[in-house]
């Protein structure tokens, strides 16, 4: 019989990271540990009567204690580039010295860059230039040196990971939504958009660190359907219960894209030399903060060019090995995904209709 | 009465967190006499190397007990809040007056003792529920309490926000030692904040949390108070309008919780109207040259004490009540997960 696994989680405070700690500590088969960088970011895990462990991935006696006694290292902390590499570098020598029995590692189906068409784990990974996708593309190849020195390493691919605690896709859509500033992107939000609702990804990253034939692998995940960015922000829309959105055309939506870009410039430019005025009057003058929030709502909740960009893009994920050597089987289809986050940030009372 | 001190007082600061760092010592250092005198105790010696520097301050110990039968004339306790009662007993024992962060304590149990403790030794123990310090607040007391809008009918309350608090170690998520989250900590101003604006502790009718056995991070809490129907939402998960409201019957109080100098007042048929306070604090930091100027000026005789322990013991009462009826909230999302 197998001992009971310990598995223990970087960057467990983050979206992804939390939801592994909780649905593994609800299921209650396996020990978990989560690591964070930081005590402020403890909130969502400390809900849970678990022992949190600081692991700074920069720093390698936090993550030496930390990772003391596991059996499994799901590694999904982020970061700067710097961070993603040397605090992968970091996390693969300490697993290789403590042999633990498996390191997950949590890349990005972003190392596929702006490829079209069907894309599986054949694929090579291609640097666009963008920093966080060519970190990626830097830490897994560390990844596979530490398995050539007996580190058994999977690397897990996951396309956007939606769901409820996700910032980046559920909270800040929401609040383009019902800003009434955003709307349907004639053109570029016909991209192919794909999702993969958190509960999912989950399954797929705790089978993959179970499973024997995994061990060397690279696995793509995906949901079970694959949609546009403009039937995402649609069914988003309609589970928020909001009047049905307008399309905007293309050019128009370049423009103001084009200008908001400049202006957010600008902003950060003035933030960069007057920070502390700027905050003395946010503190003091109440018509300051109204106008400042004003200013903010709008810059994030109109979209931007590379945003506009990366709407258009035409790759679809295929999981087809993950299915076959996993046995994985995502469950939560877009409608399903989309109601659960809507409950969630419903019961948070954030990006609700006035 | 408890004793007068005649000279500056030698103050022990203990607990050196972030509290400490950003509301205790920029204030403390408006008197100069008493700093250069302050005492920092912390089991982190590394912390106290570094605040030390950075503050100049000589005196440095990582145990209080070691400290207990030394000569100082006051504390100032901001040590995380599990430790405020037993750390706060051993002082008043010794007659030895506390300031103490907010919450009093943890339990109604704790702070009754705390208070009782003080009382019976004659020593002073002053705590720091901040808004209780605000102008807006205390005109809306004043206006509630005084019926100017009639009785109170409907009462709100929202506070939430992605908790961003930079503290320095992670005892607050300690869940063997306390597994109380958001409505400890926030709801210790929360709720402190309706029990004193209605005249005392409402009834609990409804509680529900997010916690799974450990610190809560989202609060609801339904209510009743003589007329009035109340609700308080909490989140550290998220960021929720921040607002009160409270209508009356012939009119309605609102104003956005942080700010103290400003709030809105509507009387029936009149247009609703800002009304505008004039303070000495001009920004959140002013609070600690407030309380702490309180303290030393209640220990040397020249004023009373703002908050006393006493003042706040309904709403602890009231917290430890929302504990024991509070149910989990629905959460749809964690049902059913397989792997």
């Amino acid at each position: 019989m197998k001992e009971r696994e310990t598995v223990f989680v970087t960057g467990a405070s983050g979206f992804i990271g939390g939801w592994i700690v909780e649905t593994l500590f609800i299921e209650g088969k396996m020990d978990v540990r989560p690591g964070i960088r930081n005590w402020s970011s403890a909130t969502r895990l400390a809900r849970f009567p678990l022992e949190i462990f600081l692991c700074d991935v920069m720093q390698p006696e936090q993550i030496e204690r930390a990772i003391d006694g596991a059996t499994i290292v799901l590694h999904l902390a982020t970061g700067s580039p710097e961070v993603i590499i040397q605090g992968t570098e970091n996390m693969l020598e300490a697993a290789l010295k403590k042999r633990v029995r498996r390191f997950v590692f949590l890349s990005s189906t972003a190392v596929y860059g702006l490829t079209a068409g069907e894309i599986d784990e054949s694929m090579p990974p291609i640097s666009m230039g963008w920093d966080y996708a060519d970190a990626k593309i830097e830490a897994e190849k560390l990844c596979w040196v530490y398995h050539k020195k007996g580190l058994p390493v999977t690397i897990i691919r996951p396309p956007i990971v939606y769901g409820p605690f996700s910032y980046d896709w559920v909270v800040r859509f929401a609040e383009k939504i019902t800003s009434g500033n955003w709307g349907l992107f004639k053109e570029y939000g016909e991209g192919i958009c794909n999702l993969l609702y958190v509960s999912d990804a989950v399954s797929g990253i705790i089978k993959a660190a179970t499973n024997d034939r995994a061990a060397g692998e690279i696995f793509n995940l995906s949901g079970p359907e694959t949609t546009s960015w403009n039937d995402y922000t649609i069914k988003l829309n309609r589970a928020l219960g909001l009047p049905e959105l307008q399309f905007i055309n293309q050019a128009r939506s370049k423009s103001v894209a084009i200008f908001t870009d400049l202006f957010k410039a600008l902003a950060k430019l003035i933030l960069k030399y007057f920070e502390n005025p700027i905050k003395t009057i946010y503190e003091r003058s109440r018509y300051a903060r109204i106008v400042m929030k004003g200013i903010e709502l709008k810059i994030k909740t109109t979209a931007s060019l590379s945003e506009l960009k990366s709407y258009n893009r035409r790759g679809i994920i295929v999981d087809k090995k993950a299915r076959e050597i996993l046995n994985y089987q995502p469950r939560y289809g877009i409608e399903k995904g989309v109601e659960l986050s809507v409950q969630w940030l419903k019961l948070l009372g954030i990006a609700c209709p006035k | 009465m408890p004793d007068k001190i005649k000279n500056d007082p030698v103050i022990a600061m203990i607990g050196c967190g972030t509290i400490s760092e950003i509301f205790y010592f920029p204030a403390l250092r408006k008197f100069p006499a008493i700093f250069k005198n302050l005492i920092l105790i912390d089991p982190n010696q590394e912390r106290l190397n570094q605040l030390a520097k950075e503050f100049s301050i000589s005196k440095t110990c990582t145990s209080y007990q070691k400290l207990l039968d030394h000569e100082m004339d006051a504390v100032i306790l901001t040590a995380p809040n599990q430790f405020h009662y037993s750390i706060a007993v051993e002082f008043l024992q010794r007659k030895i007056p506390v300031l103490c962060e907010k919450p009093l304590a943890i339990t109604i149990e704790d702070a009754k003792k705390m208070v009782d403790i003080a009382q019976n030794y004659n020593v002073l123990l002053l705590t720091n529920y901040q808004r209780r310090l605000y102008a807006s607040y205390q005109k809306v007391q004043e206006l509630l309490k005084r019926r100017v809008l009639g009785e109170p009918l409907e009462f709100s309350y929202l506070e939430g926000q992605k908790y961003s608090w930079p503290i320095v170690s992670g005892s607050r998520f300690d869940t063997k030692v306390s597994k109380r989250g958001v409505l400890l900590d926030r709801g210790a101003h929360v709720l402190d904040t309706a029990c004193w604006w209605l005249g005392g502790k409402p009834k609990t009718v409804s509680s529900y949390n997010d916690s799974f056995g450990g610190c809560e991070a989202i609060a609801h809490v339904d209510f009743e108070y003589e007329t009035c129907k109340g609700q308080i939402r909490l989140s550290l998960l998220g960021d929720l309008p921040c607002l009160y409201q409270i209508k009356c019957e012939h009119g309605s109080i609102e104003g956005d919780i942080y700010d103290f100098q400003n709030f809105w007042l509507k009387q029936n048929g009149q247009k609703k109207r800002l009304i505008k306070l004039k303070t000495k604090e001009k920004k959140y930091a002013d609070f600690g040259i407030t309380i702490v100027s309180n303290f030393i000026n209640v220990l040397q005789g020249r004023e009373e004490p703002l908050i006393k322990g006493c003042d706040v013991l309904e709403s602890i009462n009231w917290i430890d009540e929302c504990y024991e009826l509070a149910s989990r909230l629905n959460m749809p999302w964690y049902e059913n997960l397989e792997i």
